[in-house]
């Protein structure tokens, strides 16, 4: 039996209440696992908490109770280092906003997570080949602010995989984009999850892109139950 | 806060100065200052004649010393005030007056020699004689008098202990005695020499006032006796022996056959085997001179033409004393021709009443200060004094004696008008004589003192500009942030069809609130910063207010002003920012892009003016040339050119393209810095601006300049000496060795002492923080001084002699002018004249000139003086007594000397400072000065620092998507806060080293100013790095323990 790469058991977050009112808990009691190559989406209301399962997935946050184990690591014991090096070494992430470094050209932005653990210069080959597979091998040297947005996407999505993450989580990866581009970027996605192997989880209010994942899970009223 | 504090300060300032007038003078309206002591008629008492209803005091008043034996205190400079009750009713005191006996002291003289009530106070003061101390006729054998007094009280200074008619900030030291007490034991019973009248309905103005005095003085009041002569006719003398030119052409022109005469000492008439020693002679017109009488020729009488056997036709030697060119008394002698012997009989009457002469019933008991040989005394000549009272045995004509013994003091001893003449005809033409006083408004003068001095509202505001300016920027960048932010709104309110202009002023309106309210919290910041800034005033800057006492005043209108000021103020600034923001388009609000704004002035006019303003900087120190490198202005130009070059390469480089080397892959570091360029700019620059004054505050801090050079502020003198009683002698000349027994602390070599002549007023040097209007007056030998090349000038005398800049003072002028120089920094900040400006004048003898302003000195220890040649004082001063003494000695002689002067010239009232000391007590106003403007320059920093640390906080605020999305590549928190801080210090502190840059670009530094490391200004600027440090820590803590993850979403 192998084991998984996100096991989350009874996972509970809960956010302070406005002043004087009771706490707000988001997730209840979340338990839920995740192998390598899987790939999943969660669709929900906006404010159930999709986002917020996605931060303690992808060890951008620790849970209030419950565990969370990313790649055999128990998130809930490790310091902000260690996360870090979690952060690094397994996941990579995808936000709506492509958050793309404005004074860095397109190499620069998808070479930057090697930066991350200050080892130097980074190899560029795997960033040029990404760039190449996301259809942006001519734009190396440009700028975020002249690219089109599903341009901006694509190169947050290389990004996101120039470190081999195990992992992949996509939050509305195409949610700030209209949908032809979103359709186009849809499809630069699965296309690297079909060519790379990463285990992916996308957030989405798209049915379609949803429909495209091997599972499909509703989070309600802090509660992660199965999409029919 | 800074306009209040300011507006408060300044009015504090004048108001405290005007309560200190009215202390100084209470009710009194006018003071009349005689130049001599003179008996006034009871027609100038309260409610009689001319003076109408105007209340009246009489005061004789006298420079001198006190003593406290019993318990070694002792004090000059004492103002020693004979008064009478009429004199406590202008200070609202109870009516009464010190007995016979009684000394009343000011608090500060109490404090100054420990005195109280009971205490036994011996009092020393000049004689009240009419003649000056160093008249060569008969001058009075005593300079002064002393006696004890018992100290009965200690007068406040709301009841006249302050009292003072020269406007000065200093109280004086005031003792007061019975009036008729110290006339009697000052030698003059019944005179007084100082008249206080307070308002009359009747006598309105002062020109009016001045006449009524003048009527009313009469004779008397100008020390005129009027007499009968006993075969009719009358005759008019002075009680100070001699009548000056102007009087008596006056006199002879009101009324009619006037004959001046001029009797004078002889010490001797000799001819080849005989002489007769120490007799009268008369220069006279008419009889018993022939019509035809020459110039050399003489009358003598029978009395010693048989004592010197001689008769007409013969010749006679005159020998006698008179003052030279330079005051000194020395003898000399003519010879002149006898025209003929007479035996009219000789009249006594033609000798001036001479204290120390006069009432001697024998020669032997004459006292005089004329160096007699008692010696040549023959039995016949005392049998000629005791018949004839020393009656003029020989005539000459009076043009002659004016020649041969006329003297600054005057040019005859009476004037005989013949019957029908009568005492009353001559008395009603003394009448119109000009008095010979000084007519004061006190009250105006009192008001003009106190608003005419230093500005403190605009000093203030001068060196509070720093803070102004700062606080401005720092709500420039906080106001346009803020509005940065709201940019959805107003794209929003633009999308829904308002104009920009409605937004903009609906923003105004809404600016406009928050800064009344900032405005009324700043202005009652501004009291508590008036406070103080009026506390330092009075303690650790108290140089730079003169000591002056300080009271702190609130009236409601500054407060109001200041905060509507500062609401004006605030309200353009943000108006400005508006303005702007509405002119240039929009960022995106879903890029991280800096939404970079088209520059206004392009790349091509950025680098000429930085080429400009650099080249600039290089070229001021050379064109202001080496002196000028001393003074702070070229420096402080050069510095901030300096600033304002960088500023401009700073904006070429942060709009220039980013280097592709290596960019760091944070949102900190160089590129970063390119998003605002003007927001980074301004980071650098406010603080650099900031840090440049300190460091150059801090160089510039005035050092004492050596005293030993001859050009240095001290001519190369070590020390200055003022006496509190008049010196009858140069010390230096003959009489004056002898007198004081000098000859060997003087002869030593390398020893030199100038006496100075010194007429009184009230100090204009720096210290002095009210309006002079009578600065005094101080005469140099100008000779001497050129001989030496002494001190030096910041603009010398155009038309002096070559090499000899003090000649010009001694060249001849229009009739009422005299020439006079001054320190630089007295004529631009204390009287604020230039060269050429006239200075009006009253002299002593009443009679109105002017000083002409030649030249300017370069800041010297005469700082507060008009300086004039010697001569030329005594035209218009001819009673100006020495009081000041410049003395050199080398080293090892200089401690010898000054003790023995101190011993010799106790009685006198000897005190003596290094110049060295002097001018470090000018030059603590400086530094008074610069610590405020220091303490002023640390507030902005300390403002600049807080407002970087916000700075810091809304940078950051802005980067949180950008932070947050590092933090999910796998960035520690630690590494990303420690490269925000890291980011902002650099910032900081490369604006704290292009400030230093700056400063030590304009002031290179000496090396004892590295030695001041430890200095407090050191001491703040490291205490300031550390609050801008500070300020950006708390801003990247703040930050980093609040949550980032909700901006990895859409913002």
């Amino acid at each position: 039996m192998t084991t998984p790469l996100l096991d989350m058991l009874n996972v509970t977050k809960t956010y302070p209440g406005p002043e004087g009112g009771p706490p707000v808990e988001v997730l209840r009691g979340v338990t839920w696992q995740l192998n390598d190559g899987e790939s999943a989406a969660i669709v929900g209301p906006s404010g159930s908490g999709k986002s917020t399962l996605l931060n303690l997935a992808g060890a951008l946050d620790i849970p209030t109770s419950g565990a969370v184990r990313l790649g055999g690591v128990n998130l809930a014991e490790a310091d902000d280092t260690k996360l870090a090096r979690v952060r690094r070494e397994l996941v990579g992430f995808v936000f709506q906003q492509h958050l793309l470094m404005p004074h860095l050209t397109v190499l620069e932005n998808v070479l930057l997570p090697l930066l991350a653990d200050q080892r130097g210069a980074a190899p560029e080959e795997y960033a040029r080949e990404l760039l190449d597979r996301v259809g942006l091998s001519s734009r190396l040297h440009h700028r975020p602010a002249q690219l089109s947005g599903g341009e901006q996407q694509r190169v947050a999505l290389a990004r996101a995989l120039v470190r081999r993450p195990r992992l992949v989580l996509a939050d509305e990866p195409t949610g700030s984009l209209d949908r032809a581009t979103a359709l186009v970027t849809t499809q630069v996605l699965l296309d690297l999850y079909q060519a790379l192997g990463f285990a992916l989880v996308v957030v989405t209010h798209s049915l379609e892109l949803a429909s495209r994942m091997a599972r499909r899970w509703t989070l309600a009223e802090g509660r992660l139950e199965p999409l029919a | 806060m800074t306009i209040t504090a300011a507006l408060l300060v300044g009015r504090s300032v004048q108001e405290s100065l005007e309560r200190v007038g009215r202390l100084r003078i209470g009710h009194a309206h006018v003071a009349v200052e005689l130049a001599a002591p003179a008996p006034l008629p009871l027609a100038l008492d309260n409610g009689l004649g001319p003076l109408g209803d105007a209340p009246v005091a009489r005061l004789l008043v006298f420079d001198g010393l006190a003593t406290l034996p019993d318990r070694g205190r002792r004090t000059g400079r004492v103002r020693v005030l004979g008064v009478d009750e009429s004199f406590f009713g202008f200070f609202d005191a109870r009516p009464a007056a010190p007995a016979e006996g009684e000394v009343w002291l000011s608090r500060r003289l109490a404090e100054r020699l420990d005195a109280s009530p009971g205490d036994e106070l011996v009092l020393r003061v000049p004689m009240a004689s009419g003649l000056p101390s160093d008249v060569p006729l008969g001058a009075a054998p005593t300079a002064w008098a002393a006696a004890r007094w018992t100290v009965r009280q200690i007068v406040a200074d709301e009841f006249g202990g302050r009292f003072d008619v020269r406007p000065s900030v200093e109280p004086p030291l005031n003792a007061f005695v019975h009036r008729e007490a110290l006339a009697a034991f000052s030698g003059r019973p019944g005179v007084a020499n100082v008249l206080l009248i307070g308002r009359s309905a009747t006598v309105p103005t002062l020109d009016d006032l001045r006449r009524a005095v003048e009527e009313a003085a009469g004779p008397a009041g100008r020390n005129f006796e009027i007499r009968s002569l006993p075969d009719g006719g009358a005759e008019l003398r002075s009680a100070g022996v001699v009548l000056d030119a102007a009087i008596v052409d006056h006199l002879t022109n009101a009324l009619s056959g006037g004959r001046p005469l001029l009797t004078y000492f002889v010490n001797a008439w000799r001819t080849p085997d005989r002489f007769v020693p120490y007799s009268f002679a008369s220069g006279v017109v008419g009889e018993p001179l022939p019509p035809d009488v020459a110039a050399d020729e003489i009358v003598v009488h029978a009395d010693l033409a048989n004592d010197l056997a001689v008769r007409a036709g013969d010749r006679l030697r005159a020998e006698y004393f008179i003052l030279d060119a330079q005051q000194r008394l020395v003898e000399t002698h003519t010879v002149v021709r006898v025209r003929a012997v007479t035996t009219q009989p000789r009249d006594p009457g033609l000798v001036p009443d001479l204290p120390g002469i006069s009432q001697a019933t024998s020669c032997r008991d004459w006292k005089t200060s004329l160096p007699l040989d008692i010696s040549r005394i023959r039995p016949a000549d005392e049998d000629d004094w005791s018949r004839w009272r020393g009656a003029p045995k020989a005539w000459l004509r009076y043009d002659t004696a004016v020649s041969l013994w006329s003297n600054r003091f005057g040019v005859a001893t009476a004037i005989r008008w013949p019957a029908p003449v009568t005492t009353a005809d001559v008395e009603r033409a003394t009448r119109r004589v000009p008095l010979a006083a000084r007519f004061t408004d006190v009250r105006e003068a009192a008001r003009r003192a106190a608003r005419g001095g230093p500005d403190f509202t605009m000093l203030f505001l001068g060196l509070g500009a720093f803070v102004i300016v700062a606080a401005l920027l720092l709500e420039g960048w906080m106001f346009g942030a803020a509005l940065a932010g709201r940019e959805p709104e107003i794209r929003l309110l633009v999308a829904l069809g308002f104009t920009r202009r409605d937004i903009a002023r609906w923003l105004l309106a809404e600016t406009a609130l928050v800064a009344l309210l900032a405005a009324m919290a700043g202005a009652a910041a501004g009291i508590a910063l008036a406070c103080a800034l009026v506390a330092g005033l009075r303690s650790v800057w108290r140089d730079a207010a003169g000591g002056a006492p300080l009271w702190t005043v609130v009236p409601f209108t500054a407060p109001a002003i200041g905060a509507l000021l500062g609401w004006l103020v605030a309200l353009l600034a943000a108006a400005a920012v508006i303005r702007r923001h509405s002119a240039t388009p929009p960022a995106r609000a879903d890029s991280l892009s800096a939404g970079r704004r088209r520059p206004h002035v392009s790349k091509r006019t950025t680098l000429a003016l930085a080429a400009i303003a650099l080249a600039a900087a290089l070229a001021v120190p050379r064109i202001a040339g080496r002196a000028a490198l001393e003074r702070p202005l070229p420096r402080l130009a050069a510095g901030a050119l300096t600033l304002l070059g960088s500023g401009f390469v700073g904006r070429l480089w942060l709009r220039s393209p980013p280097s592709r080397t290596h960019p760091s892959p944070t949102p900190f570091g160089p590129h970063a810095w390119r998003r605002h360029p003007g927001r980074t700019l301004a980071a650098l620059l406010v603080p650099a601006c900031g840090w440049f004054v300190v460091f150059a505050v801090e160089t510039h801090r005035p050092r004492t300049p050596p005293t030993e050079p001859r050009d240095s502020p001290a001519g190369g003198f070590s020390a200055l000496a003022e006496t509190s009683i008049a010196l009858p002698d140069d010390p230096t000349s003959t009489d004056g060795r002898r007198r004081w027994r000098l000859d060997d602390a003087l002869d030593q070599p390398g020893v030199r002492v100038l006496a100075l002549r010194r007429v009184e007023g009230t100090a204009a040097d720096c210290r002095n923080i009210q309006r002079v209007d009578q600065p005094p007056l101080l005469g140099v030998p100008t000779a001497t001084l050129d001989e030496l090349g002494a001190f030096s000038w910041r603009r010398a005398p155009a038309n002096a002699a070559p090499g000899r800049p003090w000649s010009a003072l001694a060249l001849p002028t229009a009739p009422d002018e005299i020439p006079a120089v001054l320190d630089a920094s007295v004529a631009t900040w204390g009287l604020r004249v230039r060269i050429g400006d006239r200075i009006p004048m009253t002299d002593e003898r009443g009679r109105p000139f002017a000083l002409r302003i030649v030249g300017l000195l370069d800041d010297t220890i005469f700082q507060g003086h008009l300086v004039l040649d010697e001569q030329r004082l005594l035209e218009r001063f001819p009673s100006a007594p020495r009081r000041m003494l410049l003395i050199e000695a080398p080293a090892e002689w200089r401690e010898p000397l000054l003790e023995t002067l101190a011993d010799r010239l106790e009685d006198w009232g000897f005190e003596w400072t290094s110049t060295r000391d002097r001018l470090d007590s000018l030059l603590d106003v400086h530094r008074a000065y610069l610590d405020i403007f220091l303490a002023f320059s640390s507030l902005g920093l300390a403002l600049g620092g807080l407002g970087f640390g916000v700075l810091a906080w809304r940078t950051l605020i802005e980067r949180r998507s950008e932070l947050a999305m590092l933090l999910a590549l796998g960035w520690t928190r630690r590494r990303l806060w420690g490269e925000a801080a890291l980011d902002q210090w650099l910032l900081a502190w490369a604006g704290l080293l292009l400030g230093l840059a700056a400063a030590l670009a304009a002031f290179p530094p000496r090396w004892e100013g590295w030695a001041s490391w430890w200095r407090i200004s050191w001491i703040a600027a490291a205490a300031l790095a550390l609050i801008g440090t500070l300020s950006v820590q708390t801003a990247v803590w703040m930050l980093s323990h609040g949550p980032l993850l909700p901006h990895l979403r859409s913002e």
